[in-house]
């Protein structure tokens, strides 16, 4: 026992000996941290956020930071190079997608010198459906009056829903000097709203100029507030985005309708208001007098706003009529629509990617025989055989023998199940838009290996950003998010350099597959126009686009198919990238089409169904005709360094702008199946979620959208009028308003609890009286009728109500 | 010894015992994958799993069995070994012979092992069907080959310990599960603090050295280490070191070499104190 312990005390004593290292290891002298998260102190969900770190190195002794700053979200790092010699200062930005509320979020320093970890605690979060406007300013609080106004919004939560759908929203403003924001498109990339206020233009340079660009182009707005700035506007980098060619300035104590519609007053200030030619595509939305106010033009999937005015001169300083403005320009209410995304879902994709035969599951029955074979030869059959021939002690030689034989024919079946080739399948989604060469695209990449690899995944690619999970459908039955999600897992690592071009480093195993998803913008010359008109009167809302465009795409485009609102659909088979097209002069048919060892393309329908899916809400409200169409010879935008077999398809979808019509003949009705135009200050939407039991399970029966106006508060709706003049005369409108308890019951007199108004042609908004004692108003047509042949009305909140959904009927 | 060994393996293959522990070693894991795979398949047909996931699904469950029955196995088999030759009043016989005791140990030792390692290798080809499924790499299979090995050394060994200092086979297994479980439930709760201590402040000393030693002696830990090379990353304030970088995705070939220093230390002991039991049931110690 003795002879033991003293084996037992070297082990110990070398075990002791080792130190137990616990340090926490302090920046360097003279070395300082900041950083600031999202835009002020905010994050949003279902968002890229960003995180702006700022390293000021002034070590006396002259030391060098080398390594890695990383930011540490769910498991995953996301890395940038970090090189800072000493005397330096610089501000790196990080990126990170957030998928919950209140993140728990750590920074770190990884370098020769500096080892460290700060916890940045729970960090403040806004909801997917909320707005950010981000004001670019050396006037931080200029527009405070535009903070946390509340407005529904039609959006689309890439993170938890399949398309687009309605919910309550808030806005929230940050402010940012021009040398404080990222140079790379991604840093606005949860911006709905980017204002460029009293910069100075001179520090606006070509980089950040081009990640405006971009942002406008992915689907954000751009306001110019230019009053006496318009000249320093015009010869800026984004001068061109201007919808506004400045010429020159005017004052003016006459503010209009754009006064009227916000409660500005001028009084005694004079408002200076820049003047010039509206540029090809650009439209007034709000006159001041007889000069245009605010002017608007679209720029790819996003709206440019230029505001003649400065909003930080007086009489607009502060005021608070700018939170409406600013809520209905970012709300895009004129347009009653804001869809900010109009990709495919990346879960549809990567459903349709895994069916990738290598990929499939093996049949169960075949795993049963196999075990069974299995135990029956290795057990009884084996010593039975042995037994008869009086060679028992030969089962300590065949039992091994079956064991390799079945372990070879096991690895065998994979192989002929799953093949030995490394299979890349790529589905890249491409929107080109009018008046821009900027296309946003998603790409997603589905990537076998059969056998254990080690490569590298480079995005040459700036603006995007490689997801370590792409956004999950919503599948409980409850309505609630699915656990399962996709993405990147490696089982090392989970690091991404996302900070320029992303890289990523991986293994991946035998037979194993992994799913890629990133986005970002191309850039290639692309001209697109339109002259396209819906003459379409039938009374059931139908869509028939007339006219034509023209294309100038550097691809061709196969299997092509048109879809507009209403379920509009067109087969219309190949399409040269260059060329004049008409409506008419459009073949049918479902064109040409791609060899089908390429199985990415075998899902055409199933790629089409996607985009009428991802677009219906979208198409409800925007009159864009889309030309769908397929090539291969858009190439990828990233690298894989394996041989492998490809197997890609590129899906562009061209937006092209059509007129609405003008002039409808037929019946009343009123557009939309449900709540026409929603905004305001102070509206609130609820989505109830009706459930039954049934089967022992629970799904949704119908869902219902209930509206909260709070006292103050209005909903808008607009009524397209269809009915010939003299049919005019005789319309009545009925308001039907519900009470606030929860009986709903309708009360017997709607002018005690709501007023209701109508938008006179001339611009002004003017009482219409509802008949005591009962729910019913009679609209002045002969005023209200709008050059677009429709009524637009407001129900204005003497107390909180609810409309459920708010009902006008037309007789 | 040689011949020990031969005979051993001679009696076991005669033996119906040895064709019914084959059988029943092999359809319970045969029988634990099939079931892990249908319980997954409709996750794969929904593509709410992939392959590569139900695939090291399979290799864990599978994994776990073996470790079950192998610790098991190794425990009984070997804890009867010398246990049973006094049963059978064959234990003087067998002291009679010219053997020396290093031979009659290291001889039951290989001979009980030998076969554990081949009861080890049958599970091969379900190894391979989850390899068909993708998610197992070849050096995760290593490492978990090795990981088996080095825990069925050391229960062997232990197993034969207390096969000669017990009395009967009944004693001898009722003391080494004891002494099994005993140690199982020890090395789990002082390794779980350890870990749960990964992700806060580092532990105290003492805590520290028994969750080290926890790790090495208890091969879940090695197991998850194996399946996720970051979990036992140190994640808390502060930065702990792990001797020979354990922690560093090394634990399975330190906790393997440490459990086979173990197995060896057990072995040499046993051989050490033989003299003193050669006297059997009656004889005792003497």
């Amino acid at each position: 026992m003795i002879r033991m312990r003293c084996l037992f005390l070297p082990l110990l004593l070398l075990c002791l000996a080792l130190p137990l290292q616990a340090a926490l290891a302090a920046p360097p002298e003279g070395v300082t941290l900041t950083y600031e998260l999202g835009y002020d102190g905010i994050v949003q969900q279902g968002r890229l956020n960003p995180v702006s770190v700022e390293i000021d190195n002034q070590n006396p002794a002259g030391i060098n930071l080398s390594g890695e700053l990383v930011l540490k979200y769910e498991g995953t790092e996301y890395t940038t190079r970090l090189e800072l010699p000493s005397p330096s200062k610089k501000r790196f930005y990080l990126y990170f997608p957030c998928n919950q509320g209140y993140p728990q979020i750590s920074l770190m320093v990884r370098s020769d010198a500096w080892t460290d970890e700060m916890d940045l605690g729970q960090v403040k979060t806004c909801n997917p459906a909320d707005t950010s406007i981000i004001v670019l300013t050396d006037q931080p609080g200029s527009l405070q009056s535009a903070n946390q106004v509340e407005s529904a919004r039609i959006t689309r939560d890439e993170w938890q829903t399949q398309s687009a759908g309605m919910s309550s929203s808030k806005s929230y403003v940050s402010y940012f000097d021009i040398d404080e924001v990222d140079d790379n498109a991604k840093f606005f990339e949860r911006a709905d709203t980017i204002v460029l206020a009293d910069i100075d233009y001179l520090q606006l340079d070509e980089p950040v100029a081009r990640s405006l660009m971009e942002s406008v182009s992915r689907g954000a707005n751009l306001i110019f507030s230019l009053g006496s700035n318009g000249n320093r506007v015009a010869s800026s980098p984004v001068g061109q985005l201007c919808p506004l060619q400045y010429s020159g300035t005017v004052e003016t104590a006459e503010l209009g309708e754009l006064g009227r519609r916000y409660g500005i007053n001028a009084g005694n200030a004079l408002a200076t208001l820049a003047t010039g030619q509206l540029r090809d595509g650009a439209e007034v939305v709000s006159w001041a007098g007889s000069y245009p106010a605010i002017i608007r033009r679209s720029w790819g999937a996003g709206t440019v706003y230029a505001l003649a005015f400065s909003f930080t001169d007086r009489p607009f300083r502060q005021h608070p009529g700018l939170g409406e403005m600013f809520s209905d320009l970012t709300m895009n209410v004129e347009r009653s629509v804001d869809v900010n995304n109009w990709f495919l879902h990346p879960q549809e994709i990567f459903n349709l990617m895994r069916n990738l035969d290598e990929a499939k599951p093996m049949d169960p029955g075949f795993v049963a025989l196999f075990i069974v074979l299995y135990v029956v030869l290795i057990g009884p059959l084996n010593f039975f055989v042995l037994g008869r021939l009086k060679r028992s002690t030969l089962v300590w030689l065949t039992i091994p023998l079956i064991i390799v034989g079945f372990s070879w024919f096991g690895l065998e079946t994979g192989r002929l199940t799953r093949g030995a080739d490394n299979v890349v399948a790529n589905f890249q989604e491409v929107h080109v838009y009018p008046d821009t060469t900027l296309q946003p695209y998603q790409d997603a990449m589905y990537i076998f290996t059969a056998e254990p690899v080690r490569y590298e995944l480079e995005v040459e690619d700036p603006s995007a950003f490689l997801y370590t999970d792409y956004p999950v459908v919503s599948g409980g039955q409850f309505g609630g998010p699915a656990m399962n999600r996709g993405g990147i897992n490696p089982f090392i690592t989970r690091s991404l350099d996302n900070s320029v071009n992303p890289k990523l480093n991986i293994s991946q195993g035998k037979w194993a597959a992994k799913e890629y998803y990133y986005r970002g913008f191309r850039n290639v010359p692309t001209v697109v126009s339109a002259s396209l008109r819906d003459t379409d009167n039938r009374s059931d809302g139908s869509f028939t686009p007339e006219g034509g465009f023209e294309l100038d795409l550097p691809w061709d485009l196969h299997g092509c198919r048109l879809i507009g609102r209403q379920n509009y659909a067109k087969e219309v088979g190949d399409i040269a990238g260059r060329g004049s097209y008409t409506m008419e002069g459009l073949s049918n048919g479902g064109g040409s089409w791609f060899p089908e060892e390429n199985y990415v393309s075998r899902y055409r329908d199933d790629w089409l169904d996607g985009v009428r899916s991802s677009t219906s809400e979208g198409l409800r409200y925007s009159n864009d005709l889309l030309l769908v169409g397929f090539t291969e010879e858009l190439e990828p935008l990233a690298e894989f360094d394996r041989k492998h077999i490809q197997h890609t398809l590129s899906m562009v979808v061209v937006h092209l702008p059509c007129e609405r019509q003008r002039t409808r003949g037929g019946s009343l009705r009123m557009a939309g199946s449900g709540p026409l135009l929603t905004g305001g200050r102070n509206f609130r939407l609820f989505e109830n979620r009706y459930m039954y039991p049934g089967m022992g399970s629970y799904s949704s029966e119908y869902d219902n959208n209930r509206y909260v106006v709070l006292a103050g508060g209005y909903l808008e709706f607009r009524v397209d009028l269809q009915g010939s003049l003299s049919e005019r005369n005789f319309m009545s409108a009925t308001l039907r308003v519900f009470s606030d308890d929860r009986d709903g019951m309708m009360i017997s007199d709607a002018g005690s609890v709501a007023e209701l108004e109508g938008l006179r042609n001339d611009g002004t908004w003017i009482p219409l009286a509802v008949q005591a004692g009962s729910r019913d108003a009679r609209l002045p047509l002969s005023d209200l009728l709008l050059p677009d042949n429709s009524v637009r009305l407001r129900v204005r909140a003497k107390a909180d109500l609810q409309a459920e959904p708010p009902e006008i009927s037309l007789n | 010894m040689l011949s020990i060994i031969l005979k051993e393996y001679r009696q076991r293959a005669r033996g119906i015992a040895t064709l019914g522990l084959i059988m029943t070693y092999t359809i319970i894991l045969g029988g634990v994958s099939f079931f892990v795979y249908l319980a997954r398949y409709t996750e794969l047909q929904s593509r709410a799993s992939t392959s590569s996931q139900v695939g090291l699904a399979l290799c864990i469950t599978t994994f776990i069995a073996q470790m079950i029955m192998s610790l098991l196995l190794s425990l009984s088999l070997n804890a009867s070994t010398i246990a049973h030759e006094k049963d059978q009043d064959t234990f003087e016989l067998l002291n009679l012979t010219l053997f020396k005791s290093f031979e009659i140990i290291l001889g039951k030792y290989l001979s009980s092992t030998g076969f554990l390692f081949l009861l080890v290798i049958t599970a091969m080809p379900i190894y391979a069907l989850a390899f068909t499924f993708g998610g197992l790499t070849t050096l995760q299979f290593m490492q978990l080959a090795v990981v088996v090995v080095g825990m069925t050394l050391m229960v062997s060994a232990l197993g034969l310990m207390l096969s000669l200092i017990s009395d009967d086979v009944r004693t001898a297994l009722g003391r080494s599960f004891f002494f099994l479980i005993t140690l199982g439930a020890v090395t789990l709760i002082f390794g779980g603090i350890m870990k749960s201590a990964l992700s806060g402040q580092p532990p105290v000393v003492p805590i520290y050295w028994l969750g080290v030693v926890s790790f090495l002696m208890n091969p879940l830990f090695s197991a998850m280490e194996i399946f996720n090379p970051s979990v036992f990353t140190w994640a808390g304030n502060g930065s702990v070191v792990m001797p020979f970088l354990m922690n560093q995705g090394l634990l399975w070939i330190w906790s393997a070499l440490f459990q086979t220093l173990i197995a060896a230390l057990i072995l040499l002991a046993t051989v050490l104190i033989y003299p003193r039991y050669r006297a059997s049931k009656a004889g005792g110690v003497g």
